[in-house]
C-alpha cells in the first residue's frame, strides 16, 4: 500500500487521540475512584447501583427511625417501671395495714397511697419529645386528671387509645406507643381509671378507719399483672428493635459491598494502566518526532 | 535527421520537463492539504517523422496532468459521513442530557426521590414534630428544585438543537450554493479543454461537507457536473439549485426546499440526528419525567388531602403539591409558610401519622403501568444511558470506517513528500540531458561551421 505523508500524520494523530482518550477515562476513575460516572459508561450497572442506592436509603431511613423508637420506648418502659414499682410497694404497705398492730396509724398509710396516686399520675402523663406516653395520638393537653368530685382519675383529652405506626423494615410495621387502653383499660375522654378509683378509695376509707377489701386489693394486683405484662411487651419490642437493627446492618453493609462491588475503582489496576499510557504516549511522541519531518528532503 | 532537430527536440524536453516539475511542485504545495489530490504528469512521444524510409521520433510532450481519485472511495466516505455524523451529533446532546440528570449520585433525582419518599416515612414516628416536618418540606423542594432543573436544562437543550438546526441548514445552503458555482467553472473549464483538478477538488470538499450534514446521493452528468439530492429531493443539478428552510410544525422539525412543500426524507447526517433528538428522543424523555412528577403530585396530594393539619383548628382537603399545567411539581405556599399545614393525621390528632406511612408506600407501590416511580425513573435512566451508548459505540465504529477509508484515499490521492522529490530528481536529471544535447547540438553545429 502506497503510503503517503498525510496518511502517516492522520495515523499519528489518531493513535495519539484514542491514547488520551483512555488516559482521561482512567484519570476520571482514578479521581472519582468510581467506574461508572454517568449512565452510557454502563447502563446496565447505572440503573443496578440507583436499585442499590435507593435499597441502602430506605434502609438508613428504617435505621434512623428505630433509633428513634427505641428511645420512645426506653422512656415508655422507664414509666411503666415506675409506675410499677410504685404499685408494688403500695402492695406491700397494703399488706402491713392489715397487720392488727398498724390499726392506729392508718391515716400515715392513706398518706403513702395518696403520694403514690400522685407518683402513678404524674408517670401517666410522662411526654417524651413532645409525645405524652400514654396518652394515644392526642397530644393537645395532659390526658389523664382527677375527676371533678376527685373520686377518680380520667381521661381529659378526646381520646388515649391512638396507636403510633412506624416502618421498621420493608415489611415490618410496629406499634411504637403503649396508650391508655393498655395501660389503663380506658379509651375516651371521660373514661374513669380503675386503678386510680380503687387507691383513692382505699386512701378515703383508711382516712375513715377501714382497711382495704380483698376486692380492692385484687384489683391492685391485676394491674400490677397488666402493668409487668406490658413492661414485658415493651421489652420485647426493644429487642425487636435490636434484632431488627441488626439485620438492617447487616443488610446496609451488604448493599455498600455490593455498590463498591459495582461502581469501586482498582486503583492499582488503574494507575498501572496509565502509567502503561503514559509509556505509549511518551513513545508516539518519540516516533513521530523522528518520522514525521522525516523525507528524501531531508538527505538531499 | 538534421542537426537542427535535436535542437527542437531538446527544447520540447526542456518545456515538458520544466512542466513537470511544476506539478511536482504543486504537489509539495499541497503535501498537507487534506483536501488536495495529487496529480501526476502523464508524458507521451510526440507523432514520430518518416523520413528516408525510416521513422524518426521528435521527442516527448505532456500529455495531461493527471488527478489521481477514486471515486469509490469517495462514494464510501460520503456514505459513512452520514452515519457517522448522525451518531456524532446525537452523541454530543446526549452526553449533555445525561450530564443533566446527575445519575448515578446523591444530587440525582433518583435519590431526591428516595429522600422525600423518606421524610415521610421519618415524619410517620414524630407526625407533630416541627423538624420532621420541616424536613419534608426541604427534601420536597430539593425534589422540586432538581425536577425544575432538569425541564430547564432539556428545554434549553431543545432551543439549542432548533438553532443548531436552523444553523446547519444554512450551512448546508452555502455549500450547495458553491458546488453549483463550481460546476459552472468547471463546465467552463473543460469547454476550453483543460483539466479543472483543483475546482475537482474543491468541489468534493464541499460534497463530502455535505455528506456529513444530510443523507445524499452524488451522481455525474455527461459533461462531469455533479447532480445532488438531498433526502430525496434533487439539490443541484445542470439547470438549477435548491435552497433549504427549516419548516417546524409543532414539535417536529421539517427540512424543506424552499418556495415549495417536499419535505427532505432525513435519514442521515447531523441534520437527521437533531431532528432525531428533537422530534423523537427529547420528548420521550421528558413525557417520561413529566409523568413521574405528575404522578408524584397525584398520589401525594391523593392522600394528603383526605388528612388533617395540626393548625388550629385542623384542616383537611389541603392538596401538598399545586396543580400545574405542565407536569411540574410545585409545593403548596401555605405548606411553604407553614409546616403544620402539612396533613398527615387521618383522624385531626396531631399525633396520628399514618397517612405520612400511607405517602411513604407510594415509593414501592405500583403507580405506573405496573412500575413504581423509582422502577419508572431507573427505565428512563436505563433509556438515556443506553441511547448514549449506541451513539458512542456507533461514532466510533463509523470513526474507524471513515478512517480507513481516509486512508485508502489518502494511499491513493494523498502527496508522498519522497515519492514527489524522486520525481523532481528524475525530472531534473532529464532537463539536465536535455540542455546538454542542445549543447552537444551546438558543438556539433561548431564544428561544421569550422570547416567553412
Amino acid at each position: 500500500m502506497r503510503i503517503s505523508d498525510i496518511t502517516i500524520a492522520n495515523n499519528y494523530l489518531t493513535s495519539v487521540n484514542d491514547i488520551k482518550t483512555e488516559m482521561d477515562k482512567l484519570s476520571g476513575q482514578i479521581s472519582t475512584s468510581k467506574v461508572i460516572n454517568k449512565p452510557s459508561d454502563n447502563p446496565t450497572t447505572a440503573v443496578k447501583l440507583l436499585s442499590i442506592n435507593k435499597k441502602i436509603n430506605n434502609v438508613d431511613t428504617y435505621l434512623s427511625n428505630i433509633s428513634d423508637s427505641r428511645t420512645f420506648m426506653e422512656e415508655t418502659i422507664r414509666s411503666m417501671e415506675n409506675i410499677q414499682t410504685e404499685i408494688s410497694s403500695l402492695q406491700i404497705k397494703l399488706v402491713e395495714v392489715m397487720d392488727d398492730s398498724k390499726t392506729g396509724s392508718l391515716d400515715t398509710y392513706a398518706d403513702i397511697i395518696d403520694a403514690s396516686i400522685e407518683t402513678i399520675l404524674s408517670s401517666a402523663n410522662q411526654k417524651y419529645d413532645g409525645k405524652y406516653l400514654f396518652g394515644g395520638n392526642d397530644f393537645s393537653d395532659k390526658p389523664f386528671g382527677f375527676t371533678s368530685d376527685n373520686s377518680s382519675v380520667e381521661v381529659k383529652t378526646s381520646a388515649v387509645d391512638g396507636e403510633q405506626l412506624v416502618n421498621i423494615s420493608s415489611s415490618a410495621v410496629q406499634k411504637l406507643n403503649f396508650n391508655g387502653e393498655d395501660l389503663f383499660g380506658v379509651s375516651s375522654q371521660g373514661d374513669q381509671i380503675d386503678i386510680f378509683t380503687t387507691l383513692i378509695s382505699i386512701r378515703d376509707n383508711l382516712r375513715a378507719g377501714i382497711k382495704p377489701a380483698d376486692a380492692e386489693y385484687k384489683v391492685i394486683e391485676d394491674f400490677n399483672t397488666n402493668i409487668l405484662d406490658n413492661i414485658s411487651n415493651a421489652g420485647n419490642i426493644v429487642v425487636k428493635f435490636d434484632n431488627t437493627e441488626e439485620m438492617l446492618t447487616n443488610q446496609q453493609t451488604l448493599l455498600q459491598g455490593l455498590v463498591e462491588k459495582e461502581n469501586s475503582v482498582d486503583i492499582a489496576k488503574a494507575v498501572m494502566d496509565l502509567q502503561y499510557y503514559d509509556f505509549l504516549l511518551q513513545t508516539s511522541y518519540q516516533t513521530a518526532s523522528m518520522i514525521l519531518p522525516k523525507s528524501l528532503l531531508n538527505y538531499l | 535527421m538534421g542537426i537542427s532537430r535535436i535542437f527542437d527536440m531538446s527544447t520540447r524536453s526542456l518545456a515538458t520537463y520544466q512542466k513537470a516539475l511544476e506539478v511536482t511542485s504543486h504537489n509539495i504545495a499541497n503535501s498537507s492539504n487534506e483536501n488536495y489530490t495529487r496529480q501526476v504528469s502523464v508524458f507521451t512521444s510526440t507523432q514520430p517523422e518518416m523520413n528516408g524510409g525510416f521513422i524518426w521520433g521528435t521527442g516527448v510532450k505532456l500529455e495531461q496532468v493527471q488527478r489521481v481519485r477514486d471515486d469509490l472511495v469517495d462514494r464510501q466516505i460520503y456514505n459513512y459521513n452520514q452515519n457517522y455524523s448522525n451518531s456524532q451529533t446525537q452523541l454530543e446532546y446526549l452526553s449533555q442530557i445525561e450530564q443533566v440528570f446527575s445519575e448515578p449520585s446523591d444530587l440525582g433525582l433518583g435519590s431526591l426521590i428516595n429522600e422525600f419518599f423518606s421524610s415521610w416515612n421519618e415524619l410517620a414516628v414524630s407526625p407533630s414534630s416541627n423538624a420532621m416536618r420541616n424536613n419534608v418540606i426541604n427534601s420536597a423542594q430539593n425534589l422540586v428544585s432538581k425536577s425544575d432543573e432538569i425541564t430547564d436544562q432539556l428545554n434549553l437543550i431543545k432551543t439549542d438543537i432548533r438553532n443548531q438546526f436552523d444553523s446547519k441548514i444554512g450551512e448546508l445552503n452555502q455549500l450547495l450554493s458553491e458546488v453549483k458555482g463550481l460546476n459552472d467553472s468547471i463546465y467552463t473549464a473543460r469547454l476550453y479543454g483543460a483539466e479543472p483538478n483543483d475546482l475537482l477538488d474543491s468541489r468534493d470538499a464541499c460534497i463530502e461537507q455535505i455528506s456529513e450534514l444530510v443523507n445524499c446521493t452524488v451522481s455525474y452528468d455527461n459533461k462531469g457536473g455533479a447532480i445532488i439530492s438531498v433526502g430525496g429531493i434533487v439539490a443541484i443539478n445542470d439547470a438549477f439549485s435548491v435552497e433549504f428552510t427549516n419548516v417546524s410544525t409543532g414539535d417536529e422539525l421539517t427540512l424543506v426546499a424552499k418556495d415549495s412543500t417536499n419535505e427532505a426524507a432525513l435519514t442521515g447526517g447531523s441534520l437527521f440526528a437533531l431532528k432525531d433528538i428533537y422530534d423523537n428522543k427529547l420528548p420521550d424523555y421528558q413525557q417520561s419525567l413529566s409523568d413521574i412528577t405528575s404522578t408524584i403530585a397525584a398520589q401525594v396530594n391523593a392522600i394528603h388531602s383526605t388528612g388533617y393539619t395540626i393548625t388550629s383548628p385542623a384542616q383537611t382537603g389541603i392538596k401538598f403539591f399545586e396543580e400545574t399545567t405542565d407536569g411540574s411539581l410545585k409545593i403548596n405556599s401555605a405548606i411553604l409558610n407553614d409546616p403544620n399545614m402539612i396533613a398527615v393525621s387521618e383522624d385531626g390528632l396531631e399525633g396520628n401519622g399514618n397517612l405520612a406511612n400511607k405517602i411513604a408506600a407510594l415509593a414501592d407501590s405500583q403507580l405506573l403501568n405496573g412500575s413504581t416511580i423509582s422502577e419508572k425513573y431507573n427505565s428512563l435512566i436505563n433509556t438515556i444511558g443506553s441511547d448514549t451508548q449506541l451513539n458512542e459505540r456507533q461514532t466510533d465504529a463509523a470513526e474507524l470506517i471513515i478512517e480507513q477509508l481516509k486512508n485508502l484515499r489518502s494511499s491513493q490521492s494523498g502527496v508522498s513528500l519522497d515519492e514527489e522529490m524522486a520525481n523532481i530528481l528524475k525530472y531534473q536529471r532529464s532537463y539536465d540531458a536535455a540542455a546538454k544535447l542542445i549543447k552537444i547540438a551546438d558543438e556539433m553545429l561548431d564544428s561544421l561551421m569550422q570547416i567553412i
